[in-house]
């Protein structure tokens, strides 16, 4: 087999075997080539890949790009509608953590040493310029603009819609690990093991799997506690089973594989040959579960804060703000506050559904192209 | 055949062991003393330990465990710290509303959705199946809540179509049209999935050399053919539309919250504020126990209609 590599058993490479006169023969590429070829094809998916791109880097840099701070409450300016410009002053302030308040004017006047400004209410008022945040006037005066409104509390609805959508990433994210941890180690081991093991690991995943998702994320988010860390963790443990019979299902498979009765006949070890040989063929299908899994992670974490569960205030996340917006669609105005992190959440979880749609469809040996 | 059923029982009760054990693990890590709760507010010292000892609270766990399990035994489930009746009258009272609303969904979503899977499948990446499969994908999408509010902002309260909340039956009249928007609700997830799983089913199926072979030679599929398809297509269909009945019992929480729908979803809901630990367990215990009951009658079911799953 003149050319080819002798590390054939650690990828299956059904076109890796070139002609002996190398001139003219077809240039071996991998699996992993087609499946991405197949992917940059599917319209849907990219659109999908897109969107989860746009999220992450919002996760990551939700700081930087928030227009105000999330938790920056002005309370003169609460249910201002979308697209509100403020005006206020920047006072220095010990009492205050952000070491400065706001004061929201209708306008001002340097005159000399201090600044004359009408506030909201109409009435005349004078701060010293040594009182104000700053010796430059861009510093001291701002006009903050609402895009998406403010909230009950004055806070800027967009800035916590980002803060919102880094929360929810980072929760689907950890999630997904903790559910990737257990249901790989478990269903490598039932697949690879068999018998008891799987008899074992089965059992386990059938209770499991017998309650209804969203009742145990419940159940184990109030046994633990509110919280970030709480949040992840139950919906973590609660989502293991689907990943651990995929895994399960493909170990079965892999293991009669040839290249794996090769490494047993080559004595390797039972782990070597579960991590170095049988999961990186198995990658395929666990990236396409984890990626369902991280959708279904998002609604879940939604789920729960709109329940009170989960996340607290002040934190920002998007099902407390719809759980917060809620009642003003009955009364009939700024239904923004319930429908913006709506639309968040739906744009999320199917921009992560297209791409596991499509990451399925790319790694489906049926489908050869 | 026998020894089938018989050894499916056998797991079924084994499963439903398992479930047991874990809801009761669950509850007791929930923090909070159930003795305090259940006396009250402005109860004394004593009567606390005395509710303690009655209840057993201060014996180890596994005699707590062993108490709990003879006491289901006698379909006795504790009492509920809030209404203070036993946890299974109170949830027999409320399985109806949340039934009504569940059968409906399901029944909405099964027949629906397996009519666009089919619709879908006969003619793939046409308008109708783009269209229909990136609904059903917007469909899974969005949190049953989410939708909840978008229909009743837009039906209710805008277009003042169909009534925001509430349970039909109201003064001894039954209206129907407060059943709409939770079925509505409550039936757009399993449809999308419903749709999707029989699309692709009936895609493998009419992929079937006899199809195919038709096609090429340019005959129009006759009723017989397209019959025997959808039935051997049906099967993916049905195992998800089992574990839907059960999923379904746990989504109308949130419908029917929302929708102020007096059932089992309220129920868990109001138990998990007040902390009421019995009706808790009661509910989590009800919802798994009916699933692992289902999924026995639909192997059952299945090991009737194809041999080869009984010897399997």
């Amino acid at each position: 087999m003149a050319g080819s590599e002798t590390d054939a058993l650690l990828v299956d490479r059904p076109e890796s075997l070139p002609a002996t006169n190398g001139a003219d023969a077809p240039k071996p590429r991998s699996p992993w080539w087609y499946s991405w070829r197949r992917l940059k094809r599917n319209r849907r998916a990219l659109v999908g890949l897109c969107i989860v791109v746009l999220l992450v880097f919002l996760a990551l840099f939700a700081d930087l790009l928030a227009p105000m701070d999330p938790n920056r409450q002005i309370l003169e300016y609460v249910e201002k509608p979308s697209g509100f410009k403020g005006n206020v002053l920047l006072a220095r302030s010990e009492s205050s953590s952000y070491g400065s308040e706001m004061i929201p004017i209708e306008r001002y006047r340097i005159d000399g040493d201090s600044v004359r400004y009408v506030d909201v209410l109409g009435r005349d008022n004078v701060i010293a310029r040594s009182a104000l945040a700053g010796a430059d006037e861009s510093e001291w005066h701002q006009e903050p603009v609402y895009l998406l409104g403010a909230d009950k509390f004055g806070r800027d609805v967009l800035s916590r819609l980002i803060e919102g959508g880094q929360i929810s990433l980072l929760v689907g994210f950890s999630a997904e690990i903790i559910a990737l941890l257990i249901g790989v180690t478990l269903g490598a081991l039932a697949g690879y093991y068999r018998g008891w093991v799987d008899a074992v690991v089965m059992y386990m995943a059938n209770v499991i799997w017998s309650f209804p998702f969203i009742l145990l994320v419940i159940a184990f988010s109030l046994a633990l506690g509110h919280g970030l860390w709480q949040s992840f963790v139950a919906i973590g443990v609660a989502s293991w089973v689907d990943v651990c019979r995929i895994v399960r299902g493909q170990f079965f498979s892999l293991r009669e594989t040839e290249y794996v009765e090769a490494t047993r006949a080559l004595g390797f070890g039972s782990v070597r040959t579960i991590f170095r040989h049988m999961l990186p063929n198995a990658i395929g299908p666990i990236t396409v579960i984890a990626t369902a899994g991280f959708a279904s992670a998002i609604i879940a974490e939604a789920s729960l804060s709109y329940l009170g569960l989960g996340v607290q205030p002040p934190q920002a996340s998007w099902g407390q703000m719809i759980r917060d917006g809620q009642g003003y669609i009955s009364a009939g105005k700024n239904w923004g506050l319930a429908i913006y992190p709506s639309i968040a959440i739906a744009l999320a979880v199917f921009g992560f559904n297209m791409l596991g749609d499509g990451l399925r469809d790319a790694f489906d040996p049926k489908m050869r192209t | 055949m026998l020894t089938f059923i018989i050894r499916q029982f056998l797991y079924s009760i084994l499963i439903i062991l398992g479930v047991m054990t874990v809801t009761f693990v669950v509850v007791r890590i929930l923090p909070g003393d159930p003795a305090r709760l259940m006396a009250g507010q402005r109860a004394d010292l004593q009567s606390i330990q005395s509710l303690r000892r009655q209840w057993k609270l201060d014996q180890p766990l596994p005699v707590q465990y062993i108490d709990f399990l003879s006491r289901a035994m006698t379909g006795d489930f504790g009492r509920s710290f809030a209404f203070n009746r036993p946890v299974v009258e109170t949830i027999i009272d409320k399985v109806p509303a949340t039934a009504i609303l569940a059968l409906s969904a399901l029944t909405l979503s099964s027949l629906l959705g397996i009519a666009i899977g089919v619709v879908s499948a006969w003619k793939p990446n046409r308008w109708f199946d783009d269209a229909a499969m990136l609904t059903a994908l917007l469909g899974i999408s969005v949190p049953s809540f989410v939708l909840a509010i978008v229909l009743q902002m837009i039906f209710a309260y805008w277009l003042h179509l169909l009534p925001a909340v509430n349970y039909m039956i109201r003064g001894g009249r039954l209206d129907l049209s407060y059943l709409i928007l939770p079925m509505i609700g409550l039936a757009a997830r399993p449809l999308s999935i419903i749709a999707r799983i029989t699309r692709s089913s009936m895609l493998d199926v009419l992929s079937q050399d006899y199809v195919r072979t038709a096609r090429a030679k340019g005959l129009t599929i006759s009723a017989t053919v397209l019959k025997h398809a959808l039935r051997n297509a049906l099967n993916p269909v049905i195992t998800t539309i089992s574990a839907w009945l059960a999923a379904t019992l746990a989504g109308t929480l949130f419908i029917e919250l929302v929708f102020n729908w007096p059932g089992l979803g309220s129920l868990a809901l109001n138990a998990v504020q007040q902390l009421d630990f019995p009706i808790i367990q009661g509910v989590v215990l009800f919802t798994a126990i009916t699933f692992v009951v289902i999924n026995f009658l639909v192997d059952i079911l299945y090991s009737l209609l194809d041999p080869k799953v009984r010897l399997s």
